[in-house]
């Protein structure tokens, strides 16, 4: 769609016609101001109107009349100031993407230039609590889908020169605007220009989620855990910027991708800096004891009463003997089914349309929970285990996507092999993860290399004092 | 090659260690313990010339390691092949001879997967597999010494004296060759590194056949692996056992021994036949199982398995002398 | 390619075990045992579900007692939890051995003996009997005789092992077997 703007003002006006194939939504309205012929071009829905009229249109048609279109031009842009941002257009690639983002632009015969002002009056969301990523003590806001409102976000947060935001466009059609925020004292350079050097590879034609550009950011290596992570909350965004990461926004998205993540974030929420350092630490170990139990804990179970039954004492297994006597399937069949029933009422949950809410809970819940428990399809000791390895997979959403696949993963490797299985299978994912690593920062640190001086907000939290004497950026994880 | 630390370095020889140790066959006693201990304080006296070599490996010098990965990876997969028929792996799957060929394959394709991520990966998951093992090693250790009988470390008898043990003692110590390979690559003070590393080892092997003596020191003459045996008599409590847990370890720490060994041999073939890269791993693997074959009948524990070892850790010195004298003396850069 | 040829390789080795039923109620397990017989081994085997009766079995040994013991319940039966072993007139040792090795018997499982070790199993019951010997070993009126205790001592210098005696009335001092 190259090509510089045509002089005369109808040609112009018959190219831009022809280029958008007469769509309706691009508005000409043509008027003479300072002897001169113009037009202001803009896309219906994506301006407000009252500012247009009152700040763009009644200035202008107010011009004394002027030599030429240069003059006219020159008159607006450097006296009437009527708007704070004035790009100027000189091809048609950035006249419709002015366009397309709520500017309106002013043409004129026989100037090869236009005139951006941005007026952008399109509706939007709101900024409002984030979906996932809860907490009690700290903000209440996440980010929205208009990329400047964002970055105004995380300029309150961070009211100082050193963070820095450099836009560019990606995605050939959409032509979609992200945007690089670091702290320029704090980050590593080597890890700047790689990123930079990851974003010029995109080759995309739309970027409608960070699920897009992640890719490119990340190793092309098999990755259990994506060693990239996103966030909703300008808050969180601000804390990794401290400690020399890279936070790229996408507008129209409103999460922001974070390079680099380590395996022990996953664990961390701003609520822990909140509370007293030993509750903190309290709760630290039961997510990482529920990452655990999530992943194993229906595995363990099958694989120990399958295979080997002697590690429970004989009092449980005959309660698991009694309860799985009217069984018809295998534990291992069982505990598959109720987790992919589960799955299944979890995708519906979020799918459905909001009047059909209490429809889903009313068959989840009774029909397929207490019928299939009282037919006998299902043992109570296996339901309740399942329900406390999916309760405990929620208290580290981040990783649900791959706690849900190992989690089937172990389950298959249990029921067949017993604990052996369970044994290999960890092996192999434990080395997948440790294999985890992009621009030189390794997917499990603090842990493995080990570093002593991580530990005190991994293992547990200290107190905000010894954690500020330290003094943390990530680059200290660098290898 | 990246930099590798001293505590991964350390991890990867204490697994190997460790493994050796759990398929020890034959009766232990007192003077296993002191003849291995002693066999320790000798291979830190004769590893004391590695902190000080400076550079990486010639061209010789990766080939004989190599070669000598290979063999110790056949020789592990031997001793996992032996051991495996004592442990409690799923009857239903564990049939006789097929059995063990499917616990065998699915080891060896999961060390296909190790040395295919590359030797800085296998470090880190050795650090936190050795990490999680040695807690399950101490949780089996003192539920062994619940109740224990202190006679058993006078009563017990191995029939082997203190040179045989020391000799034993090098024969299980396979994975110094990895110290000799990769001592170069590890960041901080070597002498450092070589000194926690061996004093770790004493810790684990005196441990581990200690309380082997007191646990099976009056049934050893029914015992074929007294180490196994031990952990699957092992109780913290008189209506639980804990044997699975040993098969976990056991398990982990056989993957790893020879993940470790592979990824390793996998790096220098890599290097030296840059064209096999891709296939290293694969290749190592189907090496050692074949050196496994070949070495099925060989005794583990013989003086000719101990002088192998020791040639590990003299080989660079000596290669390197040899390299000198002939006037090839590329050495390449860590 | 390589890696996907070994993660096929992984799921069709490890399907092979899916033949297996893995239902845990279909099997029996075992609590006690009583071992009588030198030329032919009688056995008396007692299980944890009170709708399992005691069964009693022949063989020539313990391996094919136990066999023709799966053929009579037509359940397989697992030994791992086996709680109590009462032995009569056997060889001692060897009874034993095998019940650590093959078995896998409990490391803290009780040996005791008795002269007619099936009909007090059949009279008084598994659980009963293990309470008695258990309340004996807390009361020091007998040691305590776990298989591993028993074994060693039968494989000592003395080639002898001292068990509680279990017999029609309760558990009486310990007796000496070699």
């Amino acid at each position: 769609m190259k090509g510089e703007l045509i002089s005369g003002l109808e040609k112009n006006i018959e190219e831009i016609n022809r280029r958008t194939g007469g769509s309706s939504d691009i508005l000409v309205n043509r008027f003479v101001t300072g002897g001169i012929h113009c037009a202001l071009l803009c896309c219906e829905g994506m301006v407000s109107t009252s500012v247009i009229a009152e700040l763009i249109f009644e200035p202008l048609t107010s011009i004394p009349k002027k030599k030429d279109a240069h003059q006219l031009f020159h008159y607006i842009s450097e006296e009437l100031l009527l708007s704070t941002d004035r790009p100027e257009v000189t091809d048609y690639d950035t006249l419709f993407s002015l366009l397309y983002s709520g500017f309106a632009v002013l043409i004129a015969d026989d100037m090869p230039l236009g005139l951006g002002f941005g007026v952008q009056g399109y509706a939007s969301r709101g900024i409002q609590e984030p979906s996932g990523e809860g907490n009690v003590m700290g903000a209440h806001e996440g980010f929205s889908e208009v990329l400047n409102t964002s970055m105004s976000q995380l300029r309150r947060r961070l009211k100082t020169p050193e963070l820095v935001m450099e836009m560019m466009k990606k995605g050939d059609k959409s032509n979609t605007e992200l945007c690089l925020c670091y702290m320029k004292d704090r980050v590593p350079k080597e890890l700047l220009r790689r990123i930079r050097s990851s974003l010029n590879s995109i080759k995309l034609e739309t970027i409608l989620t960070t699920g897009y550009i992640r890719p490119f950011v990340e190793s092309r290596r098999f990755e259990l855990f994506s060693s990239t992570g996103t966030t909703e909350r300008p808050d969180v965004l601000c804390s990794k910027l401290i400690e020399g990461r890279v936070g790229i926004l996408v507008d129209g998205v409103p999460f922001a991708v974070v390079i680099p993540r380590l395996f022990c974030e996953s664990f961390q929420t701003l609520d822990d800096y909140a509370y007293k350092p030993y509750y903190a630490t309290f709760m630290r170990w039961i997510k990482y004891m529920a990452f655990l139990t999530a992943v194993l804990l229906p595995a363990v179970y099958t694989a120990i009463v399958m295979h080997h039954p002697e590690l429970l004492n004989s009092t449980l297994l005959m309660i698991l003997v009694e309860s799985e006597k009217e069984a018809p399937l295998s534990i291992l069949t069982e505990a598959a089914g109720v987790l992919l029933m589960y799955e299944i009422i979890r995708e519906a949950g979020i799918r459905l349309p909001k009047p059909m809410g209490g429809a889903v809970s009313i068959v989840s819940g009774l029909i397929i929970g207490d019928a299939a428990v009282k037919s006998g399809l299902i043992s109570t000791p296996l339901l309740t285990i399942t329900a406390l390895a999916i309760m405990s997979g929620l208290c580290v959403p981040e990783l649900n996507p791959p706690v849900t696949i190992l989690r089937f993963a172990f389950l298959a490797a249990g029921g067949i092999l017993g604990l052996f299985g369970i044994s290999l299978l960890a092996c192999a994912v434990l080395v997948n993860i440790c294999a985890t690593e992009d621009y030189g920062f390794p997917y499990t640190a603090p842990l493995s290399p080990f570093i002593s001086s991580g530990m005190s907000d991994t293992a547990v939290r200290s107190s905000m004092k010894d954690m500020q004497e330290r003094g943390f950026t990530v680059e200290e994880y660098h290898e | 090659m990246n930099k590798l630390t001293g505590r991964q370095l350390s991890a990867m020889l204490l697994i190997s260690d460790a493994f050796a140790l759990f398929c020890f066959r034959g009766g232990m006693s007192l003077t296993t313990a002191a003849g291995l201990s002693a066999g320790i304080l000798l291979q830190f006296i004769f590893a004391l010339p590695l902190a000080l070599r400076r550079g990486g490996l010639s061209s010789g010098e990766q080939g004989f390691y190599a070669i000598y990965y290979i063999i110790w990876g056949g020789m592990l997969f031997n001793m996992q092949w032996d051991t495996s028929g004592e442990l409690y792996i799923p009857y239903e799957s564990s049939g006789g001879m097929w059995g063990k060929l499917l616990i065998s394959g699915l080891i060896g394709l999961v060390c296909i997967y190790i040395s295919s991520v590359g030797i800085k990966a296998a470090a880190r998951a050795s650090l936190i597999a050795a990490a999680a093992g040695g807690v399950c090693i101490a949780i089996v250790v003192f539920s062994a010494l619940r109740s224990p009988d202190w006679g058993e470390l006078q009563r017990a008898e191995s029939g082997r004296n203190a040179c045989s043990e020391i000799q034993r003692g090098f024969a299980m110590s396979g994975g110094l060759g990895g110290l000799a390979v990769l001592l170069p690559d590890v960041k901080g003070k070597k002498l450092h590194n070589i000194t926690g590393y061996f004093a770790a080892k004493l810790v684990l092997t005196a441990s581990v056949v200690i309380t082997t003596v007191l646990v099976t020191g009056g049934i050893s003459d029914i015992t074929g692996f007294p180490a196994v045996r031990a952990a699957q008599l092992s109780q913290p409590f008189p209506s639980q056992r804990i044997d699975s847990l040993f098969m976990i370890v056991f398990t982990v720490y056989a993957v790893f021994s020879i993940g470790i060994q592979a990824a390793s041999a996998a790096y220098i073939i890599g290097d030296v036949f840059p064209a096999a890269e891709n296939y290293a791993g694969a290749v190592s693997i189907v090496l050692m199982t074949g050196a496994a074959f070949m070495l099925s009948g060989v005794p583990l524990y013989s003086f000719w398995t101990a002088a192998l070892v020791i040639t590990a850790l003299f080989g660079v010195p000596v290669i390197r002398g040899i390299c000198d004298k002939i006037g090839i003396t590329e050495v390449k850069d860590c | 390619m390589l890696k996907k040829m070994i993660l096929i390789m992984i799921t069709a080795a490890m399907l092979t075990g899916c033949a297996s039923s893995g239902l845990v109620h279909d099997k029996n397990y075992l609590r006690a045992v009583s071992v009588s017989g030198r030329e032919r081994l009688e056995m008396t085997l007692a299980f944890f579900s009170d709708d399992e009766e005691n069964v009693n079995v022949s063989g020539k040994d313990l391996d094919s007692a136990l066999k023709n013991a799966e053929m009579k319940t037509g359940k397989p039966i697992f030994t791992g939890y086996t709680e109590l072993v009462i032995l009569g007139d056997c060889e001692y040792r060897d009874v034993l051995e095998e019940m650590l090795n093959s078995w896998k018997v409990s490391p803290s499982c009780t040996v005791a003996y008795s002269e007619s070790g099936g009909a007090v199993l059949r009279k008084n019951g598994a659980e009963l009997l293990s309470g008695q010997i258990k309340r004996a070993e807390k009361q020091d009126i007998v040691r305590d005789s776990n298989i591993v205790k028993v074994l060693e001592e039968l494989l000592g210098e003395q080639q002898s092992a001292e068990v509680p005696e279990a017999g029609m009335n309760g558990i009486s001092s310990g007796i000496m077997i070699s």
